[in-house]
């Protein structure tokens, strides 16, 4: 087990560095110029090139650059990657090239906003996603599992940003109410009716598709489980039939879902970008959105960089979780 | 501020929400955010530098009520705050900075008669070249966390910042204190004078700017100044109290503001206790946001948006001309548009008016060389239309008189993915107009990043471009001038670049500070111009609709960005 968490663990790292090295040259390589755009375009040429040496895009890009001629190799004691990586290995995340602040700083304000909606929407999913999917399975082709399976496919087909737009915009239009948008963040402790007045709507879009997705696969899981022979075997032995489902159904179909709970989480990321800018949530996707539209070097490959850290190790968890819930998977 | 939530079950003191919500909203703030919404800009006059005039009165949405002390108004940012520091800022921090900071004087593009006299009580030309500044004693610093003691400005501290922008690269206002000679404080530090290296007409439009304002100097220099990213110290109407990054900013009135009331017995302003600045980037939340009641203020994008939430009569609405434009821009030293007759067929092409029906819904006007909030610098309607007027005849003419041929294949390219409504919508009529009049156009849409990095580096032979917002004549001078409005013969090389006497005639008319020679210098510019075939096409400007709720009251109008000096408006809960 433990060499098996050592080994994920280093791909991790390798995953990382490419994926990092991956990033910062694509946002190199796309062009726009953020010392420009920081500038306005009426700076002169000097003003441009002091901003570009105050960011540090007047350094090469890597430690190494290979040359064509003689020296072949060339090392740079500053360059921008290798100066963004120390940075990173050493606690240091930089600085943002937009407003000049520590992206260390502006990270720590804004995990705990991120935190919560991601939480608030696990919790959200798992509360939904599997009772329906119990009820779906359980009443296979009835009534109410053509409305779970129904609401589920349109929870997958509609777009995140579509239905938050709707949630924002038709209460307001209906009954005149809108959540707190914009302002100060409310802490869960400070004020919890606030806190949620400005987290469950969001939380609940983001829910609707990480749910439906949860539900399809409880049912399909559940009923595969309730076809095994000891199922029946558990019913012969006079089980009541919530124990069957519960006890012995449920428990044993639940491993894929804690699969996909684990992805899904890694997603949410992606949908939390969208998210947090339309119900205006501080957070680090609404961070990561407005870094990748003013070309914040130092932001994007800092968020990049640390999605990916959270995906490398939820898939770590989750598979470790296997051994945990099944113990007949052992990892050599 | 109260404490947790949990702590009413246990002091049973007023809960927060209750006390959030007894807290006023309101928000005048967000006036100019459509005027300056592009990244700042100078406010300014239209006219050359003049002297001193008897304090003019604040042109305003006139209200008939007594104006009213207290409440906070609410406006929305689409825009974070950068940083507070007056120089290198941008973006939203630019906006707010009237509020927070001082100006010596401040002239309105769109308003010649309106005159903010703040940190100079008056001022004297008494040549071409020198400026000599009364400062006005009790423009006291406000409370703050920056260690800056409440003091009156002086003369120094107008030094001291001006010098600072001069040496700070990155400063917005530089290539404006890059002109000045030399500049000093009287003994007594109650008089600043400055000489500047050449007249320049324009003084007038730039001194006031929200770019260059005047900051203690304690704020701009050491441990204060590197903490300017979350904090500031001014003698400004507001003080900054919190900022929180992606949040907002709270400002609250600044108790040392020197500013009375001369039309309310001399009441002290501002009237508002403060302005909550929210950040809110998506549109659809900060209609939203508006129409629920949590912002005061909200600028409609268009006057569509504005006629539909104005069916209720739930609003007051304050329309003002706005400083922008989209424009069509001509490469002079690629072909063909080296050829007059080529820019002048592109030039008759246009008709204006289809624009101003069918994106402004008839809430725009048609612009000349200077776009027509400029006012009289611009040539009046009729005589501008004789020389660019809408005629697809006469195109075709001027194509097949300087190719021989009927029609003519042109490469322009344009930001694909502006987020900018009016730009997409600007888009396919122009096409539409181009193709009518002979051009082939060769597409060549771009994203906005690399439109901008070929923009800027003359990386194009033609662009239909952007909003462009030019609160004074300058850069639309620059923009027919063979440096371009960089001067750094890069971005936007005009028509100067093939008639040198044209770049001659801009040079002077930037160094008439005479008023009436300046207005007669650059309307005959004008002329000249159309005559060689512009290579800068502004289209046309539109009208800004902003919307307030009810309660805002005494709303400044038709000021442009100098609106942001007022401060006499008012919150009236009843």
């Amino acid at each position: 087990m433990q060499t098996f968490i050592v080994r994920r663990l280093l791909i991790g790292v390798l995953i990382l560095f490419v994926l990092s090295v991956t990033v910062f040259l694509l946002l190199r390589i796309v062009p726009g110029d953020p010392a420009i755009q920081k500038c306005g375009l009426n700076c002169k040429e000097d003003q441009i090139k002091a901003i570009r040496h105050e960011l540090g895009l007047d350094k090469p890009y890597f430690p190494v650059a290979f040359e064509g001629g003689a020296p072949f190799l060339t090392f740079n004691t500053a360059s921008q990657y290798g100066d963004w990586l120390k940075g990173v290995v050493t606690g240091d995340l930089g600085t943002s090239t937009v407003n000049n602040r520590p992206v260390s700083e502006s990270i720590r304000k804004r995990f705990p906003v991120t935190l919560e909606l991601m939480l608030l929407t696990l919790v959200m999913t798992i509360f939904v996603g599997i009772p329906f999917g119990v009820v779906s399975a359980v009443w296979k082709n009835s009534p109410a599992d053509l409305l779970v399976r129904f609401t589920a496919i349109f929870g997958l087909a509609v777009p995140v940003f579509w239905v938050a737009t709707l949630v924002l915009i038709l209460p307001q239009e209906w009954w005149g109410y809108a959540p707190p948008l914009g302002g100060r963040y409310v802490h869960l402790m400070d004020n919890p009716f606030e806190n949620l007045k400005q987290f469950l709507p969001p939380a609940a879009v983001l829910a609707l598709s990480s749910a439906a997705g949860v539900m399809r696969l409880t049912r399909s899981s559940l009923l595969e489980t309730l076809r095994q022979d000891y199922m029946r075997t558990a019913r012969a032995k006079g089980l009541r039939e919530r124990t069957v489902v519960f006890s012995h159904g449920l428990k044993n179909s639940l491993i894929p879902v804690v699969t996909v709970l684990g992805l899904q989480m890694a997603g949410l990321l992606g949908g939390a970008l969208i998210v947090e800018q339309i119900f205006t949530l501080p957070g680090l996707g609404d961070y990561t959105f407005r870094a990748l539209f003013q070309k914040d070097f130092e932001v994007v490959q800092t968020m990049t960089l640390y999605a990916g850290v959270t995906v490398v190790v939820l898939n770590l968890a989750v598979d470790v979780s296997y051994a945990w819930l099944d113990p007949r998977i052992r990892y050599s | 501020m109260a404490g947790s939530f949990w702590d009413k079950y246990t002091s049973r003191r007023v809960s927060r929400r209750r006390a959030l919500q007894t807290a006023g909203v309101a928000g005048a703030a967000g006036a100019a955010l459509l005027v300056v919404g592009c990244g700042g800009g100078d406010d300014g006059g239209k006219t050359p530098s003049g002297e001193a005039s008897p304090g003019a009165s604040v042109e305003a949405t006139k209200e008939t009520g007594t104006p009213k002390r207290g409440g906070r108004s609410a406006a929305g940012s689409t825009a974070d705050f950068d940083t507070f520091d007056p120089h290198t800022a941008i973006a939203a921090s630019v906006t707010y900075f009237p509020r927070l900071y001082n100006v010596l004087v401040n002239f309105s593009s769109l308003d010649s008669s309106f005159r903010f006299d703040d940190l100079a009580t008056s001022y004297e030309h008494p040549d071409d070249l020198t400026y000599v500044f009364a400062i006005r004693p009790g423009v006291k610093v406000g409370p703050n966390t920056l260690g800056v003691p409440e003091r009156d400005l002086v003369a120094s501290d107008v030094v001291t910042s001006y010098d600072r922008i001069k040496t700070l690269p990155q400063s917005n206002a530089i290539a404006f204190i890059q002109k000045f000679a030399s500049q000093e404080a009287s003994a007594d530090d109650m008089t600043y004078t400055l000489k500047m290296t050449d007249p320049y007409a324009f003084f007038r439009d730039r001194i006031g700017g929200t770019i260059n304002t005047i900051a203690p100097k304690e704020a701009l220099t050491e441990p204060a100044a590197s903490q300017l990213k979350q904090a500031a110290a001014g003698a400004g109407p507001y003080i900054l109290r919190a900022y929180t990054e992606g949040q907002g900013a709270t400002l609250d009135r600044n108790p040392n503001y020197y500013r009375k009331d001369e039309n309310n017995n001399n009441e002290q302003l501002p009237y508002a206790d403060g302005i909550d600045v929210k950040i809110i980037t998506d549109r659809a939340a900060l209609r939203t946001a508006f129409q629920d009641g949590q912002l005061t203020s909200y600028g409609a994008q268009n006057v569509n948006e504005a006629k539909e939430l104005m069916s209720g009569d739930r609003y007051n609405q304050v329309k003002d001309p706005v400083n922008t434009f989209i424009s069509f821009a001509m490469n002079p030293t690629q072909k063909p548009w080296d050829d007059d007759r080529i820019r002048q067929a592109a030039m008759h092409a246009i008709n204006r008016q289809e624009y101003i029906d069918r994106v402004y819904d008839g809430e725009a006007k048609a612009n000349g060389i200077l776009h027509w909030p400029l006012g009289d610098i611009a040539l009046p309607d009729d005589e501008r239309d004789s020389y660019q007027g809408y005629d697809p005849q006469k195109s075709k003419e001027l194509i097949k008189a300087a190719t021989g041929n009927d029609t003519i294949e042109v490469e322009v390219m344009w930001p694909a993915d502006s987020a900018i409504e009016e730009h997409s919508l600007h888009l396919p009529i122009w096409l539409q107009q181009m193709e009518a009049a002979g051009f082939k156009i060769k597409a060549r849409p771009e994203a906005f990043s690399t439109w901008l990095d070929d923009y800027t580096n003359l990386n194009y032979a033609a662009s239909l471009s952007l909003n462009q917002v030019y609160e004074y004549a300058e850069f639309n001078l620059d923009w027919q001038h063979s440096e371009g409005p960089a001067r750094n013969n890069i971005y936007g090389i005009g028509v100067g670049k093939l008639y040198p006497e044209i770049d001659a005639e801009i040079d002077k008319v930037k160094a008439t500070t005479e008023p009436e020679e300046f207005k007669k210098a650059i309307l005959d510019l004008q002329r000249h111009i159309y005559e060689k075939g512009p290579t800068f096409l502004p289209l046309v400007s539109p009208y800004s609709f902003t919307l307030y709720q009810k309660k805002i009251k005494n709303i400044p109008s038709g000021l442009g960005a100098s609106g942001l000096y007022v401060n006499t408006w008012y919150i009236d809960e009843a």
